[in-house]
């Protein structure tokens, strides 16, 4: 290899590094403006995320629930001017709201302060700290006070209200021993406690108990305490006796039949002119056929069947389970939700008693009945229109009695008053039957809020809805699609 | 119109393009020759801007395809190798897409298709998908592609590859007529494609320019140094004679000789200008030695 | 930009593929709407969670062909030859995949009017789900466009980005588990670390991990709390995955291999 041919290999080598420099910048300028990209982007993001990311986060949750109501506002402007009603937590005031029931507690308190021109007063004392403020606010020890409650106390009553109850809760999550609260109860318990006690009830209400009863009728007794009614219970014994001050008598969600003195005293109380709420199931005790009660529901003309009703209409159906449906309130076509319900009878032997359907099912229904030999749901083929609510007076007394007779609970237990809330059909057709019955003048009613509650109006989720839907929804819109891709791929396809 | 200068791509260790440089006038066709791997794709690319050169400027109507590669682009009219075509579209509906991609403006667009689509004749197949159609029509589509937005110049890389005869010469028909008001460069590996369409050649090989000429001068040289076939009758040492004599001649070889009938290649060194060819047919025929075939073989650079 | 994004939008109806794409969703769809309007409570919220689960195979499904395709057919020389962008070209293709998405939309919002209709709940917090939908599927598809621009193979491509969605769904899961695995390890026999030392250190790893799990960040959004810090993070994950596959794209006319 002479010189010259290592000079221009030389040269060559030099020549190729120059030569590179445009791509080595290219190189140079992609990688590095990544780079600076994602340090951008990271500062950015970091900035956010730690400096002004809480400024920029904002609360557009269901508002309302922490303020109270006009409703409420309206009843404490009502009120005297020297009215005082004192709130008193008995806790320490909770400071860590959050994922607690006291998250719409303690500020909804606060506005009743705010907003009441000083009728009202919230405290916080702990009765461990301070043992004396229970002697204070119950001196007669009446109320079994403890710690973690609330008490109302107005002219020397107290009104206890505990976290637990200002919620209403679903069904399912209780059978499971865990609590999903769906409503807030909050302003409407506080609110109805301060109406009762400042204004008193002015009618008395009785549920019969001790017959192995569904539950504790603890909504039943929120929705009359709403309307100006007291509650109590009237248990069950050989010496029953219907109490005078008796507004208004509710035998629901029984389970075993009413003992022969029961049945007497409450044809005597219907003879001086009672009124009657009768709710009973067929799920809850399939065998119980009631005699004595029918015998009670007779002198009104009325009677509970021992059958279910089987609804065969689809656009009746509602399609959660089986025996669940639509009834139809007569007076007004408003749905209701009905479920093993027993059929209520209508037979009128008198001119003068005036019994009537009120809530019937589709006139394709059918009535099932559980035969115990085989074990099985045996169907009885008379299809025809059924009622599941029925009332009934007699014509020409001035104090005449007045029943309401349901073949279903699903008007007047906790468990569906509770999962469906205080504004679903059912519930306010009952607070009407209640103010029909016990002539209540203005009332204050604060409606419950819904806490997350996705339920939508079920009694629109027949059966035959559902079918239409999936069809719909599930075939005829991606069917729509493939079709459409089919036709469009064809004629391309050969263009 | 286009100014390169030095230009190198280098792919790892191997030059695509080592040092190129050569300009095309406004309104000139250049044949850009070489064969296949010599570079010219790769050199094409490069003045599209489809690739970008490891050194060396492109300059297209003044704007450097690096630095201003929008200005330049929008003069330049390209059509690959493999023409970038949307096979699941119709031929009106991928030109509407370029149309929208050289941001052609929307007034006047119908009209300017409706010039492009009967110019390359493709009117009758403007509905149709463009993955159905024949080679010949998707090279047309491709053309027609290169057409729109009216740029001043075209660049055709190897236009007529794959196609069967009659298709070549028509698409060589289509290419001289655009060659009227478009500056065209043209690639190919076939001398005679090049020689029928272009003014100017430049030859490339291995990533160097070998030879930049017009197309007479190369013709030229070409026939300088050209062979021409004979098959006759007769003796071959005898008409290797008389012909040897004749000045031009620089080299005669047989090919095949079968019984009295014989082929002879003859290297011509026509340093003159003037045509070997009639003297050798007046010396064929002074000796009586009848011509059965007689015609010059075909340039190509393979 | 806007012819890149007409045309990609508009392949996606050329072919069946994008019509079965839309059928598929419109099924998946309309099956979790109905498994919920069966059983009387419908959360839209929930339903749109439960689509975005689907993203690590819808997404990778509609951006595998945006680049590859291109480059498989030769037609990606366009992109470069003509006058316009490499970035408009990328951004023209994102927003013709963001907006196939919007399309298959549209079956949730038919499933919200029919919750109004029948009384349910169509809430703030149902917004608040939507829009991080949307964010999310912004910076998938982004990735998905990355994934790509990577190869000339659609299956490679939706193979890649199926793996990087999936991994970036798992995060969160992925980081628990690598954390209590890292300092069981660390505090075990061989190193005999000082456990709370190891837990404090491994916790502020697992935590940086967590920083970048999108899902976690958006989580409050179905509730109703809206907040701009992880919607910006999902924009400039996308940004960031764009600007890399405009690098890409970039870097065939340099490289020299």
């Amino acid at each position: 290899m002479s010189k010259k041919d290592l000079k221009t290999k030389a040269g060559g080598e030099k020549e190729k590094l120059e030569k590179d420099k445009r791509s080595k910048t290219l190189q140079m300028f992609s990688v590095a403006s990544v780079i600076i990209l994602i340090v951008i982007v990271l500062f950015v993001n970091i900035i956010f995320d730690v400096i002004i990311g809480d400024k920029l986060t904002f609360d557009f949750s269901a508002t309302g629930q922490n303020s109270i109501s006009q409703v409420t506002e309206d009843y404490l402007d009502s009120l005297p001017a020297d009215t005082h009603v004192r709130i008193v937590g008995l806790m320490d005031r909770p400071v860590n709201l959050k994922d607690s029931p006291y998250e719409y507690i303690v500020p909804l308190l606060d506005d009743y302060q705010a907003k009441s021109n000083g009728k009202i007063t919230v405290e916080y004392v702990n009765p461990e700290t301070y043992p004396s403020i229970i002697n204070e606010l119950d001196p007669d020890s009446m109320y079994d006070l403890n710690a973690n409650t609330y008490v109302v106390n107005c002219n020397g009553r107290s009104s206890v209200i505990s976290p637990i109850d200002c919620f209403s809760y679903d069904q399912e999550y209780l059978s499971y021993g865990q609590y999903l609260p769906t409503g807030n109860l909050v302003e409407s318990t506080f609110t109805n406690a301060i109406v009762n006690l400042t204004r008193g009830f002015t009618s008395k209400a009785y549920f019969v108990t001790g017959l192995n009863n569904t539950d504790e009728h603890k909504m039943l007794s929120n929705i009359l305490s709403g309307l100006g009614i007291d509650s109590d219970d009237l248990v069950s014994s050989d010496s029953f006796a219907i109490p005078g001050d008796c507004d208004l008598l509710i035998v629901a969600g029984i389970n075993t039949d009413i003992s022969e003195s029961m049945q007497v005293a409450m044809i005597d109380y219907l003879n001086e002119g009672g009124k009657m709420i009768v709710a009973v199931d067929y799920y809850t005790n399939a065998t119980e056929t009631y005699p004595r009660l029918n015998a009670v529901l007779d002198f009104m003309g009325l009677a509970v069947d021992s059958k279910v009703i089987y609804e065969n209409d689809p656009n009746y159906v509602l399609s959660q389970e089986n025996f669940e449906s639509i009834g139809v309130i007569l007076a007004d076509t408003t749905p209701v939700r009905i479920q093993y319900a027993r059929p209520v009878t209508v037979n009128s032997m008198h001119s003068y008693v005036l019994p009537q359907g009120i809530i019937a099912t589709s006139d394709k229904a059918t009535t099932v009945y559980y035969d115990e030999e085989t074990g099985k749901m045996m169907t009885f083929a008379n299809e025809s229109q059924y009622y599941v609510g029925a009332y009934s007076t007699y014509d020409g007394m001035a104090e005449p009695p007045e029943m309401y007779v349901f073949g279903t609970t699903n008007f007047t237990s906790d468990g569906y008053i509770g999962s469906y809330g205080y504004n679903d059909p059912n519930a306010v057709y009952i607070k009407g039957v209640i103010r029909d019955l016990v002539a209540a003048d203005d009332t204050v009613f604060v409606d419950s809020k819904p806490l997350a509650n996705y339920s939508i109006d079920t009694t629109k989720v027949t059966s035959s809805s559902v079918t239409t839907m999936t069809f719909v929804l599930m075939v005829i819109i991606p069917l729509a699609f493939v079709i459409t891709g089919t036709i469009v791929y064809r004629k391309r396809k050969n263009l | 119109m286009i100014e390169i200068t030095n230009l190198v791509k280098r792919y790892g260790d191997k030059k695509a393009v080592n040092g190129i440089s050569f300009t095309v006038q406004k309104g000139e066709v250049l044949g850009f020759l070489g064969p296949n791997g010599a570079g010219k794709s790769t050199t094409m690319n490069i003045i599209t801007g489809y690739l970008s050169s490891t050194s060396g400027t492109v300059k297209v109507n003044g704007h450097d395809i690096l630095e201003e590669p929008e200005e330049a682009k929008k003069c330049i009219g390209y059509l690959p190798e493999l023409p970038p075509l949307y096979l699941d579209m119709t031929v009106l509906e991928y030109l509407n897409f370029m149309c929208d991609l050289k941001k052609v403006p929307r007034a006047g667009r119908k009209e300017m298709l409706a010039k492009i689509l009967s110019m390359v004749k493709i009117v009758d197949v403007a509905d149709r998908l463009v993955g159905n159609l024949s080679k010949g029509y998707k090279q047309r589509v491709g053309i027609a592609q290169a057409l729109i937005g009216d740029p001043e110049i075209l660049i055709l890389d190897e236009p007529t590859v794959g196609l069967d005869p009659n298709q070549i010469l028509e698409i060589r028909k289509l290419i001289r007529n655009l060659a009227k008001d478009h500056t065209i460069i043209l690639s190919s590996h076939i001398l005679s494609e090049v020689q029928a369409v272009c003014d100017r050649v430049v030859i490339i090989n291995h990533g160097k320019v070998a030879a930049i000429d017009t197309i007479t001068d190369l013709s030229k040289k070409l026939s300088g140094s050209s062979k021409l076939l004979l098959s006759f009758k007769g003796s071959v040492k005898d008409v290797k004679n008389a012909l040897q004599a004749l000045p031009g001649i620089s080299g005669i070889n047989e090919r095949v000789s079968d019984s009295d009938i014989h082929e002879i290649d003859i290297t011509v060194s026509n340093e003159k200008g003037s045509d070997v060819r009639t003297s050798i047919f007046y010396a064929m025929s002074k000796g009586g030695w009848p011509i059965l075939e007689f015609r010059s073989l075909d340039h190509t650079l393979e | 930009m806007f012819a890149v994004y007409k045309r990609e939008f508009f392949s996606y109806f050329r072919s069946p593929v994008g019509y079965i794409a839309l059928a598929l969703f419109s099924f998946l769809s309309g099956l979790l709407f109905i498994n919920q309007f069966g059983s009387g409570a419908i959360s839209i919220s929930s339903e749109i969670i439960s689509l975005r689960s689907f993203f690590v195979v819808i997404i990778p499904v509609i951006t595998m062909g945006l680049f590859a395709e291109d480059k498989k057919r030769g037609t990606e020389i366009l992109f470069y030859t003509n006058p316009l962008s490499l970035f408009d070209v990328v951004l023209g293709k994102f927003f013709a995949a963001l907006s196939l998405l919007g399309v298959m939309f549209l079956n949730v919002i038919v499933h919200m009017i029919i919750t109004a209709v029948n009384k349910g709940v169509v809430d703030i917090g149902t917004w608040g789900s939507v829009i991080v939908y949307f964010f999310l599927a912004i910076l998938f598809i982004a990735i998905g466009i990355f994934a790509s621009a990577l190869t000339d193979s659609q299956i490679i491509s939706a193979i890649l980005s199926f793996i990087i969605i999936l991994i970036i769904q798992l995060i969160s899961t992925i980081s628990t588990l690598a954390s209590s695995s890292v300092s069981s390890f660390l505090s075990g026999k061989m190193f005999s670390m000082d456990a709370e030392k190891v837990s404090k250190a491994v916790e502020k790893v697992s935590n940086g991990i967590k920083w970048l799990d999108p899902f976690a960040k958006t989580q409050d959004f179905r509730y109703g709390i809206f907040s701009v810090a992880p919607l910006v993070f999902c924009l400039s994950g996308a940004l960031i995955f764009l600007y890399l596959t405009y690098r890409v794209l970039e870097k065939k006319r340099w490289a020299q291999n």
